[in-house]
């Protein structure tokens, strides 16, 4: 089956059914409504989510009261603010549910005691983790670099289905212009 | 050898047997200021720690303006590692800002380590975490402090700033313009804030 849990945490690693089991044990699912709030700015994180079901998004507020979109979460993700996991600082983002989700939730102190015992639960968080940080660099590059065409293009590209799931204001907030900048992007490209 | 133990102290995974086998990947290397550790379009093979002096990644736009992405100090990890992670050519340039000393080793061979030694692959992603929370932390004060706020900011963490880099860097690392820049050093002299 495409998208499932276990292709999630088997990407470019073979995890024994043992540590699967293992890892699966320590999640409980859960489901959320449309616009729930899984967690405020300023929580300190101590659980982390995968999602198996919907979309959803982080939102950071910038120095205007604008909420601005980090990141968009589709099947399947890990959804948490990782540093305040393992620092136990408080998130500067919020987590929403921007559609009906259904997840599976966690202890991360659990996920941490688990990964010092199985070495191929271990060896896939170092890809999570590197994927994390690749997709933020690519990111931010894409931000410096790309123009709003171009990054709306490229979004469709990855999430060819992105604009049936989730209204296009946060598509907007994601790409850092306004809706009314996207509507012009999208006229133009359908017109051509 | 100083400089390394407190890498080693922060790297505390690696235990005994694991910790020599780190030691026997790296090598030390000494950089005078404006030497590069990585070029643009270089594909990386090396992981850097960083012991002395301070290095910068910078973008080069098209029209030849540069953009400061990150500031390093010691002791922290540097180098290009999405383009150790993905194999691809590198979208930064890597400087030294001042003589640096560094410990450098092959990643790959690191990585290698990870697959054979559960207390490498810990270790990696303690490596992770640590700078995801610095890009996170960089995306945060961006988009949520004043540009007088992140100047202090990076005045608190870098106090000779100045003489390192020049000041166009310093705005661009701030996302502020050169103009900016020094109306708001102007007001921190007049107003004492530093």
């Amino acid at each position: 089956m495409k998208n499932s849990i276990k292709d999630f945490i088997q990407q470019s690693i073979e995890i024994s059914d043992k540590s699967y089991q293992e890892f699966l044990s320590i999640f409980k699912e859960v489901e959320f409504p449309k616009s729930h709030v899984i967690s405020k700015k300023g929580d300190i994180h101590h659980k982390f989510y995968l999602l198996k079901k919907g979309v959803a998004c982080s939102q950071l507020d910038d120095k205007n009261g604008n909420k601005h979109i980090r990141t968009l979460f589709t099947v399947v993700s890990a959804i948490a603010n990782l540093p305040s996991l393992v620092y136990k600082t408080p998130s500067p983002t919020e987590y929403v549910c921007i559609t009906k989700c259904t997840l599976l939730e966690a202890n991360f102190a659990d996920f941490e005691n688990m990964i010092k015992k199985y070495h191929d639960v271990s060896i896939s968080y170092n890809k999570f983790l590197q994927r994390v940080y690749t997709n933020i660099e690519e990111k931010n590059t894409d931000l410096a670099t790309l123009n709003a065409e171009s990054r709306y293009l490229k979004l469709r590209k990855k999430e060819p289905d992105i604009e049936n799931k989730i209204p296009l204001y946060y598509i907007a907030a994601y790409l850092n212009i306004t809706p009314i900048q996207l509507s012009r992007i999208r006229k133009k490209i359908y017109s051509k | 050898m100083e400089n390394l133990k407190t890498i080693l102290y922060n790297f505390d995974e690696l235990k005994g047997e694991s910790q020599e086998k780190f030691i026997n990947l790296l090598q030390k290397k000494e950089l005078k200021k404006s030497d590069k550790i990585v070029n643009i379009g270089e594909v990386a093979e090396n992981f850097f720690l960083l012991t002395k002096g301070v290095v910068r990644s910078y973008f080069t736009h098209k029209n030849g303006k540069e953009h400061t992405r990150t500031i390093y100090t010691p002791f922290t990890t540097t180098g290009a590692l999405s383009s150790l992670i993905l194999k691809k050519p590198s979208d930064l340039d890597y400087e030294c800002l001042t003589d640096c000393e560094l410990f450098y080793g092959n990643f790959h061979d690191f990585r290698k380590l990870t697959s054979k030694d559960i207390h490498f692959a810990n270790q990696y992603s303690k490596i992770l975490e640590k700078i995801l929370l610095r890009i996170e932390s960089r995306v945060f004060d961006l988009s949520v402090l004043n540009a007088t706020q992140r100047y202090l900011k990076l005045k608190k963490d870098i106090p000779d700033i100045e003489n390192l880099i020049a000041q166009y860097h310093i705005a661009s690392y701030l996302n502020i313009t050169p103009i900016q820049l020094s109306r708001i050093r102007k007001e921190i002299i007049e107003k004492r804030l530093y």
